[in-house]
């Protein structure tokens, strides 16, 4: 209990420090946004650790975020009521996609869910009448909780920052039960699995739809904060930055979306107006750790070293 | 509208274009069967070609043959360096290998932005005119482009069926458990493999330069494309590429230029998820 | 003598210091595509901002209410994209505090960020196109530029009289800006008498435009209209068409982005493209203009950039004029009444009330030029309010 409460509390202090010295708006900003990624990309890792990757995750932040923008936007719908519309939405699209594709061999997943997201941004861009199409929705209303209202960056700091650190601690959380145990099974070895009585479909199926779900928050809230979504907000590009930030802040660990998200979420602004060398960076940062840590820069944190080393070893062997 | 002429004309595109895909199809089939990576730098090795040819071309004022031919050999030893260096260390890991895969590509992409920008270049013409069968009108470039795709399939033909090396490639590309069981050295292709995979991208990068231009991001369409040829016509097979991307190249062509479809690419993906679905060996492919 | 020379050396320290003298700082917007394709409109906004800054600068500073300020000018890079503009809008009013805003580019990023300007009352002067962005409902909100609305139909009137076309074709992008920009191409033509007998919508990404090509060459169109295609995909139809054995003319309705056309398709095929161009390089003050924008920087100057050097010196003169640098309602009032402005590209006003509700639209003239060499020559001399006549 101890060692998992030094990461959240050193982070919690980062922020902090963060926020009181600079009293500055761009640092809070930066914070928010590597708060929201954290949560984009938790929904991803937790697919992730039953052995699936997904580049399709873009396209489930896009429909929670586009249902819950349009029902605000064009219904006058309350933001809860919508936000809850997004998410059964993508809900009932996750069922639907990996009840069909769950069995599938690992990249023919892959190449799914990478032609899903295509597929979902070019329906997007292919209605304008309701999604805007390539102009987007603009001033989307922000988050409103009955009469409470979060708008601005102070209350969004707060909000995202405490939103992201308890979804991370109900993931780790989780993951020490036995219903996460059993997630984590399917990963390292899905025939022992199956034959220990778990059903190994089922479980990469609830992942890939609870993820779905999780990423589909992930894309309410950034609607949400920067009142504005277009087609392009969720393309390709993101499923790969998504991709990038679990990898690099460890696959294996509950805190890798947030380690991953909090390094890479700066960048673009300390490397302004040189987006080529950021995503220079990026690729060169990626090839390095799966080269020398393959188990994330989390592994700096705790000791997960050894036992994700053994885990790698055990998989190369099969 | 229907006219024979414009058919063939539309054909004669089709062919041309398919054969692009072709060859990005096959790089992108040998690598995964060999290795069973997704290569997500595929792309970023045909702007790499694409952006050889262009420099060849419009600096060093070199024969196009001689460029195409220096792009393939470029392109096979730095994939095989690739492969040496970064990508051993992930043998058997395929989702490391994939990931790194795409570290890959945004690295060369990047240096390419950085080196060139991001603006599109033109490559001189390396033929200009026309060539007229009947009515129909062919862009000369357009005919050697293809013809030098369909030397180059040829070659490939060759290689894969009358080399012992080829062959020895094929079966562990087709089957790897069943080459390793006859004695094959898989490993020892891996480096190999993996350059003859990215040559053939960047080959058909620069193929193609003349005609489209050469930009950072060029290699993006025809590796989604190559992804689509491949998923259809199976993972592993060679002959069921090429079917898959004659179907393809023709049928874009022929849509192109008959039908005013706007949904055309959505249906598109929305076939291949369902094909990917209900058939994942695709036309040929291995069983999965 | 060392003494004279200490002498010498401490007053010009001194009058060099007096320059900088400001007692306080104005800090202006740029939001702008920096990186990227779209880079070189976005250059054009920057740059000409900070041409007119530093003129200021260089002056003493901006005198308003018997203070100097220094103007001080932010750039954000929106990357073309309406998500990057709208975070980058909200640091400039929210953290750097801006009253003032010159960009964007794109008419997404336009529309997107024009809620936030408009809810705080800050004036933004933008190059976007779209007939959304001006109207009496945004009163802070003025675009720099003529858009195809004031230039497209002149142009279209004298290239038709000129050339004596009878039948034309175009390509779109497929979306809801490109089916917009159809139906007004057709609209325009048909006022000239001309039938748009081909419209062929593309996808974004598409390449290969020898279908499409053969389809309008089999119609036998006189001409081949370019509107407001990327350069990217207007250089790749010239040059396949070109290949394809097409001697028809093209005309480029649309922005100035003739380099760019003129790298994709090469200087051969490109030969005889009739543009909209907003340069006249004989003219003294665009020569002055251009004179500046190569000593301060080595890209090449856009077409666009004297528009927003001029911009820029318009909305300082207005402050100027207002005497405030916060009450943004007295500055706009100013700056709507500036009439004949000195401008770089010549003399500019105000117009656009019967089309947009609104005298927020720049006048500026505009020309017709042929692409020789890869060089544009200028055919015919417009204003928004005469047309086009030769020259």
């Amino acid at each position: 209990m101890k060692k998992n409460m030094v990461i959240p509390a050193a982070l919690v202090l980062v922020a902090l420090v963060y926020y009181v010295s600079a009293g500055n708006v761009f640092y809070a900003h930066m914070l928010i946004m590597a708060a929201i990624n954290t949560v984009l990309v938790s929904g991803l890792s937790l697919v992730a650790r039953t052995g699936r990757l997904s580049f399709g995750h873009s396209a489930f932040a896009a429909i929670s975020a586009y249902v819950c923008a349009i029902l605000t936007t064009q219904y006058g719908v309350s933001w809860v009521l919508a936000a809850l519309c997004g998410l059964a939405a993508t809900t009932v699209v996750a069922y639907l996609l990996g009840s069909v594709i769950v069995k599938l061999r690992g990249v023919y997943f892959v190449l799914v869910t990478f032609a899903f997201a295509e597929f979902t941004r070019l329906a997007l861009l292919e209605f304008p009448e309701t999604t805007g199409g390539a102009s987007g929705l603009a001033e989307i209303p922000p988050l409103g909780i009955g009469g409470f209202v979060i708008e601005g960056v102070d209350r969004w700091l707060v909000f995202s920052v405490l939103f992201c650190i308890v979804l991370t601690l109900l993931m780790s959380r989780f993951f020490k039960t036995t219903s996460g145990k059993e997630y984590l099974s399917v990963n390292d070895n899905p025939d022992l699995a199956e034959s220990s009585g778990i059903s190994v479909s089922s479980v990469q199926l609830a992942s890939f739809v609870i993820g779905g779900a999780i990423t589909g928050f992930g894309g309410i809230l950034m609607s949400s904060y920067i009142e504005f979504v277009s087609p392009e907000s969720f393309n390709l590009h993101l499923s790969i930055t998504l991709v990038t930030m679990l990898v690099i802040g460890g696959v294996n660990s509950s805190w890798g979306p947030l380690i991953g998200a909090l390094f890479l979420t700066p960048l673009p602004e300390i490397l302004r107006g040189a987006q080529e060398y950021q995503h220079l960076f990026y690729g060169i940062v990626l090839v390095l750790i799966l080269m020398i840590r393959p188990q994330g820069l989390v592994s700096i944190f705790s000791g997960l070293s050894s036992s994700v080393g053994a885990l790698k070893k055990e998989k190369k062997s099969a | 509208m229907f006219s024979e002429t414009i058919v063939i004309q539309a054909i004669v595109n089709g062919i041309v274009i398919g054969s692009l895909y072709l060859l990005m199809a096959i790089g992108f089939t040998v690598v995964f069967g060999l290795m069973r990576i997704v290569n997500f730098s595929h792309a970023e090795f045909y702007m790499l070609g694409a952006f050889i040819c262009f420099v060849g071309i419009a600096y060093f004022r070199l024969p196009f043959i001689l460029v195409v031919l220096a792009t393939f050999l470029i392109a096979l030893a730095f994939g095989s360096l690739v492969e040496l260096s970064i990508l051993k260390r992930m043998r058997g890991d395929e989702l490391s290998g994939m990931i790194a895969t795409i570290g890959i590509g945004m690295i060369l992409q990047s240096v390419a932005l950085i080196i060139f920008g991001p603006d599109p270049l033109a490559v001189p013409s390396i033929a200009k005119g026309i060539i007229r069968i009947g009515g129909a009108v062919l862009p000369k470039a357009r005919i050697y482009a293809g013809v030098f795709s369909i030397g180059v399939l040829v070659t490939m033909y060759f290689f894969f069926h009358h080399t012992r090396h080829g062959r020895a490639l094929r079966a562990v590309v087709q089957d790897r458990e069943a080459a390793q069981i006859q004695g094959i050295n898989v490993s020892v292709y891996y480096p190999i493999g993996f350059g003859l995979g990215v040559g053939l991208a960047s080959l058909a990068g620069a193929l193609m330069a003349p005609i489209f231009s050469v930009y950072p991001t060029v290699g993006f369409g025809p590796m989604v494309k190559s992804f689509i040829v491949v998923i259809v016509g199976g993972l592993g097979s060679i002959p069921g590429a090429a079917i898959a991307a004659m179907i393809l190249g023709i049928s874009e062509s022929l849509s192109g230029t008959f039908l005013k479809s706007s949904y055309a690419e959505m249906f598109l993906f929305l076939f291949v998820i369902g094909l990917l679905v209900l058939r994942p060996q695709g036309l040929l492919g291995e069983k999965s | 003598m060392n003494f004279k020379k200490t002498i010498v050396a401490l007053s010009l320290l001194g009058l060099g210091s007096l320059a900088y003298a400001a007692d306080e700082t104005l800090d202006v917007g740029v939001i702008a595509t920096i990186s990227g394709a779209g880079a070189g409109w976005g250059q054009a906004i920057q740059h000409g901002v900070e041409l007119a800054a530093k003129e200021v600068n260089e002056a003493g500073g901006l005198e308003v209410d018997g203070k100097k300020y220094k103007i001080n000018v932010i750039t954000y890079d929106d990357k073309y994209q309406a998500g990057e503009a709208v975070t980058a809008v909200n640091r400039l009013v929210h953290q750097d505090k801006v009253k003032f805003i010159i960009g964007p580019v794109g008419s997404a990023a336009a529309v997107a960020i024009k809620p936030v300007t408009e809810k705080n009352e800050v004036i933004m002067s933008t190059m976007a196109f779209s007939e959304k962005i001006l109207n009496e409902n945004s009163p802070f909100t003025f675009r720099a530029n003529v858009t195809t609305v004031e230039f497209a139909q002149p142009q279209i009137d004298w290239i038709v009289k000129k050339y004596g076309i009878k039948k034309i074709g175009s390509f779109f992008p497929n979306d809801e800006t490109g089916l917009q920009v159809s139906k007004d191409v057709e609209k325009a033509y048909g006022n000239a008498g001309v039938e748009l007998v081909g419209k062929e919508f593309y996808e974004r990404d598409r390449v290969d435009f020898v279908p499409m090509l053969t389809r309008l060459m089999g119609l036998d169109v006189d001409a081949i209209e370019l509107n407001i295609n990327a350069p990217s995909s207007a250089g790749l139809i010239v040059k396949q068409a070109r290949d394809l054995g097409f001697e028809g003319l093209f005309i480029r309705t649309g922005g100035p982005s003739t380099q760019e056309i003129v790298n994709v398709a090469g200087e051969d095929a490109s030969e005889g493209i009739l543009v909209h161009t907003l340069i006249d390089p004989d003219l003294a003050t665009t020569q002055a203009y251009m004179q500046k924008h190569k000593e301060n920087y080595t890209q090449a100057m856009n077409g666009f950039s004297p528009s927003f050097y001029d911009t820029a010196r318009m909305i300082f003169e207005a402050i100027k004029q207002a005497n405030t640098v916060d009450d943004t309602k007295a500055v706009v009032a100013k700056l709507e009444n500036i009439k004949d402005f000195d401008g770089a590209a010549g003399k500019i006003s105000w117009t656009g009330q019967d089309t947009y509700g609104i005298n927020h639209q720049i006048s500026t003239p505009f020309y017709v030029a042929e692409v020789v060499d890869g060089q544009e020559v200028i055919r015919a001399r417009c204003t928004v309010e005469t047309g086009c006549q030769d020259g």
